[in-house]
């Protein structure tokens, strides 16, 4: 039963406590809130008058707005869970408080003011509460499931706000009893709520900590301007705040509307008033919940957060749209009998969507887009647009309310510009323009938060915190004063960074600045910058000079050898003879880039002295060092009559020396490497990256290969540099490559990234058949996945008393991850995402923070791919904790059970086909029978298990 | 010890755990086995430390001077590592290792690990991690 209700409200059984303690905590709340509502509002335009709203209003923002900065304050000191138990304790106390004035006070009316105070705590505390809630619910949900949850947690509130109106019109009607006496009913609410706090305190665990764990030590204020600085800076934050400007307007004139104008006039008996709150509150709740349950979720899951937030303003347009032209065209203060029924429909349309709407739609769907903010940002942020933009806008929607109809509060007293009439019709009409104002600014958050929502997906190995105070610091200082500023600075790390945006940007203008300080400085870091940063500004005398000039007096000769090289580049100035003085530096760094800068220039007539030189030097020394060194040199004259001499280097036992001969060797035959291939194919092999990538370069420029399985093996490298080169090369000849490549992707024996890699060169050229074929490999995958953690469950209980059991569940692991790697492969090409996208989203899933995944799960949920990705958030989303839960998924997934259990449990390892997992197995057998059976092991699984010294031969020639 | 055993071992020390079974087979290749008498002093207070020591068997007295005398600090038992630091800077070590009775150890020697690393950098990026982690965990204690 519990299951199936469940299953109906779309909450998976790991949720179900969470969901349930919030749930009650909002109804327990609700219901005393809805007493007060109702109690606050009658009492207050009986005994203070309905002019008095506006200003009321306006006083109620101005405490909701410093009542937020403290709260920003704490929300990063104290966790959320505290700081709501500490509002509802407030409550109950200042509830004790006014009901024990209201019951003082009640022979006489001299204490009107007590009304007011009542109207403006409970619905300071109400705000707060509501605008604290969320990051509550929130915290303990990761960002998918609270899309789920959230519309069911709140549905407490209209129950909650339904019974308690029920409540209240039984206690009005039957018994009797005075609104007044009532205020209590909300501080026992308030201590129901709070007692159900320290229940969900001891036995839930947040998923994701709104308040930071290294404290924060700015002031309210300070809290304040760093949200601002947030807000500005981020599109969906700014976007927000103009959405909530122009969605309190509206609801504040609307409020008025119904309350001060459409309200008194058809109920002016103030019992008769309540009893209507009363009534519309208990229906309007439960069509709340009805919405709530029914709509809320399937809207936000189906349409997606930021569609759904359209919806509330479109409603409101649509209402004050309807107002209006009642009120303009037909309404008269004489037909008041004839229309009260259009009029009072009209004005429970108008409420509905304000009160109900707004809680049913309009709450939820902002309260998740802060998922595409940080937590650690939530609370500072809600502060701001509750505590600042939403009193602002209230005074800015008082001030209209006060200009058009007036107000007689005592201290201001002003009569309103327009008749009773005219202001009917304008109120609405000036919310139908907001609301409009609302859609608009609810489409860019639309798009900005499923930019967030990727963006929280670290791509950092270590997580990062925004950090918004060293933002743009600058401020309106232009480029050039911070050049200078930096390049005088005495920071070599200023310095550099000068350097190179004046390298970047080529600004030619601080050459001077840039050739003194090289000539200058000591320092090898700076000096290398500034040499970096000379040659790369456009050709004249002034940096050549600086450039020479350095190597007159400049010592080292590593920063020599540096100059060299970069003067090398200057083919058309002749400083030769500068150069040649060069060629007896005892550094062999030295010798060579300026045998390499004398032997590249167009004037330079005796190369062959130069070559001869360069040979003569790498006959004569015996070490690898300088051997490499001269080999580079070699390479780079690009004779091909020197090739010989590079060949017995290759066989050299130094890895540097036998690379630096490939790369000479390669240099040398440019252009003619044809007849060599199959050295370059043998390089491929080598155990040294660097020969790799020479090999691949090299390849380039020969003839297709025949068999291109050697390079499409590349695509699997760790090293990123490997992986492009070869990328590059199959590329260039992918016309040719590309029926290997096809069959690569559909190979078993193709690594997670050789596919990865592969479709980024091939999707695009994919058939609707071989599209069809990966998404069945994918599917595959995802049914391997949900096996391999059958398996795993499995596992945990078996072979403990092996040493192996630790590396077996680590194996199994690891394949189960390449298994989802293979899913999110296809989810990536066929959602038309990037790289980014892939890696995001894998870290994510695969972290063992549950907020991550939530992250991950809600990126891919916004991919665009439906069918994978639905089944691999199923999956995520039932957290599976035994072989039994993981079977119910399996079974929701394919339609079938687990074809895994214990008894073909170790079957089932050897069909992985793992050669670790099969040594393991081995092994076991060892531990239990005390020897070795090998004869059926392959020569990894050998290698495993026999006691061998591994020599790693890196000689390929 | 066949290469398995030293997979087995690594994975154990925290330092490694949280690098793929492949990289961990990387580092087997070149840690070699090591068997020391009852009182083999592994490292002195002071020396330059170039080597990851990892308890296979045995135990290891971790000793320190204090006015003159060796104040005994701790006791390593199987899996637990020693000089870890000293497979990332050549610092001196804090304190004496001593064997207490025979023992067996996989040892681990800076140069190789550097070689290693700069080869599959995913394995210095699982150290950098560990660190990490380690340092959220001082800062958070």
């Amino acid at each position: 039963m519990l299951a199936r209700l469940l299953n109906l409200l779309s909450i998976k059984q790991n949720e179900w406590e969470g969901v349930l303690y919030f749930f009650l905590v909002l109804l327990v709340f609700s219901f005393g809130a809805s007493f007060a509502r109702s109690i606050g509002m009658a009492l207050l335009i009986s005994n203070l008058g309905n002019d008095k709203l506006p200003i009321m209003m306006i006083v109620v923002d101005l405490m909701v707005m410093l009542g937020s900065m403290v709260y920003a304050h704490y929300t990063k000191k104290v966790s959320g869970i505290a700081i709501l138990a500490f509002f509802f304790l407030a409550t109950t106390l200042f509830t004790v408080f006014i009901q024990l004035l209201m019951v003082i006070t009640e022979q006489g009316h001299i204490f009107n003011w007590i009304y007011g105070l009542f109207f403006v705590g409970f619905f300071f505390f109400y705000i707060l509460i509501s605008i604290h809630v969320g990051s509550v619910i929130a915290s303990y949900f990761t960002a998918v499931q609270v899309k789920r949850v959230t519309s069911v947690i709140h549905t407490g509130l209209p129950i909650g706000g339904a019974l308690g109106g029920s409540a209240l019109v039984v206690l009005l009607n039957v018994f009797h009893l005075a609104p007044e006496h009532l205020v209590l009913v909300l501080g026992f609410s308030c201590l129901g709520s709070l007692s159900l706090l320290r229940l969900i305190s001891t036995r839930l665990i947040p998923v994701r900590a709104a308040h930071s764990d290294l404290k924060s030590n700015k002031g309210p204020l300070k809290e304040m301007v760093v949200a601002f600085k947030y807000v500005i800076g981020s599109k969906l934050m700014l976007f927000m705040s103009l959405g909530l400007i122009a969605f309190v307007i509206g609801n504040k004139l609307l409020e008025y509307q119904y309350q001060a104008i459409i309200y008194p006039s058809i109920f002016p008996d103030i019992t008769q008033r309540t009893t209507f709150f009363a009534t519309y509150e208990m229906f309007a709740n439960i069509a709340w919940l009805f919405i709530q349950l029914f709509l809320t979720a399937r809207i936000v899951v189906s349409w997606g957060v930021g569609a759904s937030n359209l919806l509330h303003p479109a409603l409101s347009a649509i209402v004050s749209f309807a107002l209006f032209f009642y009120f303009y065209s037909w309404y008269s203060p004489n037909q008041v009998n004839e229309d009260t029924m259009i009029m009072l429909g009209l004005a429970i349309f108008a409420q509905f969507v304000n009160q109900e709407m707004r809680g049913a739609l309009r709450t939820p769907a902002n309260n998740l887009l802060f998922n595409a903010i940080p937590p650690n940002q939530w609370g500072t942020n809600k502060a701001f647009l509750n505590g600042i933009v939403f009193p602002m806008s209230t005074v800015i929607a008082g001030i209209i309310l006060i200009f058009i109809s007036g107000t007689n509060s005592g201290f201001i007293q002003y009569t309103g510009s327009f008749s009773d009439g005219q202001t009917s019709y304008i109120l609405p009409f000036i919310v139908f323009i907001v609301s409009i104002l609302g859609i608009v600014a609810a489409l860019p958050q639309w798009a900005a938060y499923n930019e967030g929502v990727f963006s929280l997906l670290n791509r950092d190995l270590f997580g990062r915190h925004a950090d918004i105070n060293s933002a743009n610091k600058t401020g309106s200082n232009s480029l050039r004063k911070v050049i200078e500023e930096k390049i005088a600075s005495t920071d070599h790390y200023n310095i550099i960074a000068a350097l190179e945006m004046i390298r970047v940007l080529r600004l030619n203008q601080f050459v001077n600045q840039v050739g003194n300080l090289l000539l200058k400085t000591k320092k090898f870091e700076v000096q290398e910058h500034c040499i970096n940063t000379l040659a790369a500004l456009p050709l004249s005398n002034s940096n050549i000079t600086y450039l020479i000039e350095a190597m007159r007096i400049i010592v080292d000769s590593t920063v020599l050898s540096l100059i060299l090289k970069k003067l090398s580049q200057f083919k058309s100035v002749n400083f030769n003879r500068e150069v040649e003085k060069l060629l007896a530096h005892p550094s062999p760094e030295v010798f060579v880039e300026a045998c390499l800068c004398l032997h590249g220039h167009p004037q330079y007539r005796p190369k062959q002295a130069i070559e001869k030189k360069i040979i003569a030097k790498l006959e004569h020394t015996h070490s690898p060092e300088k051997t490499a060194l001269y080999l580079y040199a070699l390479g780079e004259l690009r004779q091909s009559r020197y090739s010989d001499v590079a060949i017995p280097h290759l066989k050299s036992t130094k890895p540097n020396v036998r690379l630096a001969a490939f790369k000479a060797y390669i240099r040398l035959l440019e252009g003619r490497l044809e007849p060599h291939k199959e050295l370059l194919l043998r390089a491929l092999k080598s155990s040294d990256k660097e020969m790799k990538i020479a090999a691949l370069r090299a390849l380039k420029e020969c003839h297709p290969l025949d068999d291109w399985t050697p390079i499409i093996r590349l695509l699997g490298a760790r090293d990123r540099t490997l992986v492009n080169e070869s990328k590059e090369l199959l590329r260039l000849n992918l016309n040719i490559c590309k029926p290997f490549l096809i069959e690569n992707i559909f190979s078993n024996t193709a690594s997670v990234q050789e596919r990865f890699e592969i479709l980024s060169l091939v999707y695009s050229r994919l058939s609707d058949a071989q599209r069809d074929r990966l998404q069945r490999i994918a599917h595959n995958s995802l049914r391997n996945f949900v096996r391999l953690n059958g398996l795993i469950k499995i596992h945990q209980n078996k072979l403990r008393f092996s040493k192996t059991h630790e590396l077996i569940s680590k194996v199994l692991q690891e394949v189960a991850e390449n298994h989802l790697l293979n899913v999110l492969t296809v989810i990536t090409y066929v959602s038309d995402q990037n790289l980014e996208f892939f890696q995001r989203v894998s870290r994510g899933l695969l972290s063992p923070s549950r907020a991550n995944q939530g992250n991950a799960l809600e990126v891919l949920s916004n991919a665009g791919e439906k069918r994978l990705s639905g089944r691999v958030l199923k999956f995520f989303d039932e957290r599976g904790i035994d072989l039994q839960g993981i079977n119910r998924i399996h079974i929701t997934l394919f339609n079938k059970p687990l074809d895994v259990n214990e008894n073909n449990y170790e079957k089932c390892l050897l069909a992985l086909n793992h050669d670790m997992l099969r040594a393991c197995l081995h092994y076991i057998q060892k531990e239990k029978i005390g020897r070795l059976k090998l004869a059926r092991a392959n020569r990894h699984v050998r290698e495993l298990l026999i006691e061998t010294t591994v020599h790693h031969s890196r000689s390929f020639y | 010890m066949i290469p398995l055993e030293k997979i087995i071992v690594l994975n154990k020390v925290p330092l490694f755990s949280m690098l793929k079974t492949e990289d961990i087979h990387m580092i087997s290749t070149i840690a070699s086995e090591e068997a020391y008498e009852d009182g083999h002093v592994l490292f002195k207070e002071g020396d330059v430390g170039d080597k990851l020591f990892i308890v296979v068997s045995g135990k290891v007295m971790i000793l320190k001077e204090q006015s003159g005398e060796q104040k005994h600090l701790a006791t390593l038992k199987e899996n637990d590592f020693l000089g870890e630091l000293a497979l990332f800077d050549a610092e001196t070590r804090t304190a004496t290792a001593m064997c207490d009775g025979p023992c067996t150890f996989l040892v681990i020697e800076r140069n190789d690990m550097e070689q290693l690393a700069h080869e599959y950098p995913a394995i210095a990026f699982g150290f950098i991690k560990v660190l990490i982690s380690r340092m959220r965990g001082m800062i958070n204690k």
